[in-house]
């Protein structure tokens, strides 16, 4: 009978992409050499895919990577999303644990 | 491309399709064209819910209040003036939201044309602009 991997869950995505993303930086100075790009990361396997956009850099992972979840930054500061999103951490993290 | 200045709240909208996993459901849907929003599109909950979307990546963003948080991204395939294309939609976790945001990414192709005096929103795709200026 084959196995079947258990997915992980969002909350570990991001804190997986996060330590990844801090050893690249300390590795390959990503900041410095790819600032201003995004980078989505596939935690299990550590590979990671660079895009001078957020869609171009998940583009460029799905092709490897097609039904997995990502875990995308962009380089150096964050990305500013919407005036008026009505998001914060705390209501980020509770859907942590409904996908 | 169906853009304008919508008389309620001011603000200029543009008009997207939006669909997912769910066969045969798309959503015509307006959206407010945000300039400080760099990524491509925002959805509410409810809409991703309804068009099926599928969950894609999730990532770390700074918000317009300062604040740093987690947003989930969902796989969409959006409609722009008749062309289609597959985009990682961030999802507006209030469920009272109700607009949808469309940021600079999302039209990219496009120079946009903003008069605020006569209330007026025009896109002109890049190569069309060139043209003119050619001619000109």
């Amino acid at each position: 009978m084959s196995q079947i991997e258990p997915r992980k869950s969002t909350e570990e995505v991001i804190i997986r992409g996060n330590e990844i993303y801090d050893q690249l930086q300390r590795d390959l100075e990503i900041e410095a050499s790819q600032l201003g790009k995004h980078v989505a990361i596939e935690v299990d396997s550590k590979e990671y895919f660079f895009g001078d956009t957020r869609d171009a850099a998940v583009k460029e992972a799905r092709q490897k990577f097609p039904d997995k979840i990502l875990f995308v930054r962009k380089i150096g500061s964050l990305e500013k999303v919407a005036r008026n999103h009505p998001s914060s951490s705390s209501i980020g993290l509770k859907y942590a644990r409904v996908f | 491309m169906h853009a304008y200045f919508d008389a309620n709240d001011g603000n200029p909208k543009v008009v997207i399709e939006i669909s997912g996993t769910n066969d045969g459901i798309k959503k015509t849907i307006p959206a407010l064209l945000d300039t400080g929003h760099s990524g491509s599109l925002s959805l509410p909950v409810l809409d991703l819910i309804n068009i099926g979307a599928k969950l894609s990546s999730v990532g770390q963003a700074e918000f317009a209040n300062g604040h740093k948080g987690v947003v989930y991204y969902f796989k969409v395939m959006v409609t722009v003036d008749g062309k289609t294309a597959e985009v990682d939609a961030g999802m507006i976790e209030n469920p009272s939201a109700s607009e949808a945001i469309a940021g600079l990414e999302l039209f990219a192709p496009y120079v946009a044309v903003i008069d605020f005096k006569n209330k007026k929103v025009e896109f002109i795709p890049e190569e069309d602009l060139h043209k003119d200026q050619k001619q000109s």
